[in-house]
């Protein structure tokens, strides 16, 4: 247990500074340890537009999610997809305001999701699977003047 | 077969026909290669078309082109002879160069960032250092020889609760006065010897303004500079807006910002975005008239802003004025000429360009002004931090353009067909927003609203002095009226005793000058010669 923990909480800009010290209740727990083969993979994360400061106020993030999605141990893995990526972020790296971030499964309208420099439209949107060192771009494109 | 008379066993297919299917799915694109080139691999979908990096790029620009030049280029020959031909070539030809400087307004969001780098990389506006163009080595003629940048501070006047405090002035100076010196480095940084003019909202209310605008660009103040500090003040509670000069003797501590907020307090929150917007425009109209020799205004409003202006236009009651907004090129009486060349490119399409640019974690693109002045308990109605109509507006059509791109385009294109109805030079201009009054929706408004019931009292308030006094609610146009008078204003001033509240510097000058004119009108009246 004490090895997965390390995984996910040492790496860097997960954005928990001073703010989560003072409110020490907002710090969120990491996931569940991913199944035994420590099998993750690694997502840099960027915002842009304004949207970092639902996110710790931190414009770029490194994390590592499981590379296969969990909970389906008994059938053939899956990897992850868009879609656990976003509901990760929501329980994990969303500092507040969650309805200005998601919109049931997906992102809110007006943002802008970009895949590898990509439009994810043409990656598939929420079904795109993930792979190692993909990076993936949020934008605010709502009020932009 | 005729459309009605559907044969039986045919029906269900008909049917399954004729109704069209809900458009929820992902959309897996085939084409993965770029539509234009037809060779690199495509990165992004602009209304169903897909572009690879080099192409996006290119057809941005092209788009500005084809919406920037044809305002600039003298009009064509009037026989009308223009054949396809060169009005194809119009949006390609460089326009010729113009005789003054262009004063360009940067809010710090992607699209007004997209303009200025747009005109500064392919040398619009010169470096204003006069020297040889040498077209040889494809150097191109700028358009302008120098650019002004005008950015205007919101910050103060809004509540910023993502940092935990709902009270404003409660935050970190530091904080505060950051965004105006990040948006005057990046400025600097561009290396084109722009002269950059920070100004704050709540400059509005200063009356030595247009001295420190003077400072700021390095020009030596004149004599007429020293503007009567004689402020005007309006009371709310009368829906004839009873106006009363304050005289500049008055000794008064308030600073303009103080004026502000007191101001944004007295009206509901859903009025307050169209008041900053006046606001914003008024600042750049006088910035535009202090500095000498400026030809034109250039804003970066996208299609995807004016699809969300015109709708909640519509609905605010600025359905006159319209036409003039919307357009590419609006030159007001004894304004300067202010273009918007962004008009036919989307959000998306500058926000993909500034991140290209590296400038993501650089640009807020929201404006928050649903967050200006103080919180009541009524306004937490709004589902996340939307309260105006014009947030509500700019929701609803993001989200329906996720199942229907060509939503904004749509929308635009009706809106291209507006015309105005107003007669050239005949115009009577609304102090506020200083845009054409419809005459008669004053009138329209007095036989449909009801602006008193006969059995309350509103005979205690009015006094004989009134009657003396310039009434405000005659001059404004319709959505400003809308704006100053929604019925919570006038209910909520009646219950409790509010004082009249002190209005911005340029309203008041307005009024007097028009008022100056009605009086001269009147004085030579018998001197006119009818229309015989």
């Amino acid at each position: 247990m004490a090895s997965s923990d390390d995984i996910v909480t040492t790496s860097n800009g997960l954005g928990y500074t001073s703010s989560s010290a003072a409110h020490p209740e907002t710090l969120v727990k990491p996931p569940a340890a991913p199944s035994a083969s420590e099998d993750t993979i690694e997502i840099r994360i960027e915002f842009g537009g304004g949207l970092h400061l639902l996110f710790s106020s931190q414009p770029s993030h490194k994390i590592r999610i499981p590379r296969y999605e969990p909970g389906n141990a008994d059938q053939l893995p899956q990897a992850v997809t868009m879609r656990y990526l976003v509901s990760w972020m929501k329980s994990n790296l969303l500092s507040e305001r969650e309805e200005m971030f998601g919109d049931g499964d997906g992102v809110r309208p007006g943002i802008l999701v970009l895949i590898n420099d990509a439009d994810w439209e043409l990656e598939g949107e929420l079904e795109y699977e993930l792979k190692d060192r993909d990076e993936v771009v949020f934008i605010s494109t709502l009020h932009g003047g | 077969m005729s459309c009605g008379e559907i044969p039986d066993g045919l029906a269900n297919a008909e049917e399954a026909e004729a109704v069209m299917p809900r458009r929820r799915q992902i959309r897996r694109i085939d084409k993965s290669l770029c539509q234009r080139c037809k060779t690199a691999k495509s990165m992004y979908l602009i209304r169903n078309v897909t572009y690879c990096k080099a192409c996006f790029q290119h057809n941005v620009f092209t788009r500005f082109m084809k919406t920037l030049h044809p305002p600039l280029k003298p009009s064509t020959t009037s026989d009308g002879g223009t054949n396809a031909k060169s009005k194809q070539t119009q949006g390609g030809l460089r326009p010729p160069k113009q005789i003054g400087s262009s004063l360009i307004g940067l809010s710090g969001g992607s699209s007004s960032l997209t303009m200025l780098d747009l005109l500064i990389s392919k040398q619009y506006i010169g470096d204003d250092n006069d020297r040889i163009i040498d077209k040889t080595k494809g150097e191109k003629e700028p358009i302008w020889n120098k650019g002004f940048v005008i950015y205007v501070e919101f910050d103060h006047i809004l509540n910023n609760q993502l940092h935990g405090s709902t009270t404003p002035g409660n935050q970190d100076e530091s904080l505060l006065t950051s965004r105006l010196e990040e948006i005057e480095n990046w400025v600097k940084e561009q290396n084109h010897n722009l002269t950059f003019i920070g100004l704050n909202a709540e400059d509005v209310f200063d009356p030595n303004l247009k001295k420190r605008i003077k400072a700021l660009v390095g020009i030596q103040e004149g004599n007429e500079d020293t503007q009567s500090a004689e402020g005007i003040s309006v009371d709310l509670k009368n829906p004839d807006l009873p106006l009363f000069p304050i005289p500049s003797s008055s000794t008064s501590t308030t600073t303009p910002l103080d004026q502000l907020r007191s101001l944004l307090a007295s009206l509901p929150a859903p009025s307050r975005p169209s008041l900053l917007s006046s606001i914003l425009t008024s600042l750049i109209t006088i910035t535009s008239q202090t500095i000498p020799n400026i030809s034109h205004i250039l804003l970066g409003e996208t299609s995807t802003r004016q699809a969300q202006r015109l709708i909640s236009g519509t609905a605010s009651g600025k359905g006159y004025t319209l036409p003039l907004e919307l357009a590419v090129s609006y030159k007001a009486e004894n304004a300067i000429t202010i273009l918007k060349p962004m008009k036919e490119i989307t959000t998306k399409e500058t926000a993909i360009y500034s991140y290209l640019k590296g400038w993501n974690g650089f640009i807020r693109n929201e404006r928050k002004w649903d967050n200006a002045g103080p919180k009541s308990k009524k306004d937490s109605r709004g589902k996340g931090d939307i309260k105006s109509l014009e947030s509500l507006t700019e929701l609803f059509i993001a989200t329906l353009a996720v199942t229907h791109p060509s939503t904004v385009s749509t929308i635009n294109r009706t809106g291209d067909k507006l015309m105005f109805t107003g007669e050239k030079g005949q115009e009577v201009s609304c102090p506020v927003c200083q845009l054409p009054v419809d005459p008669h929706a004053l009138q329209w408004k007095s036989r449909t609203a009801l602006t008193s019931l006969p059995t309350k009292t509103i005979a205690d308030i009015s006094s004989p002095d009134d009657e003396k006094n310039e009434k405000l609610a005659t001059l404004l146009c319709y959505a400003c009226l809308t704006t100053f008078t929604p019925p919570t204003v006038v209910a909520k001033a009646l219950r409790s005793d509010t004082e009249p509240v002190q209005l911005p510097y340029w309203i008041g000058e307005n009024v007097r000058r028009k008022v100056a004119r009605v009086e001269m009108k009147e004085d030579i009246k018998d001197f006119l010669i009818g229309e015989e």
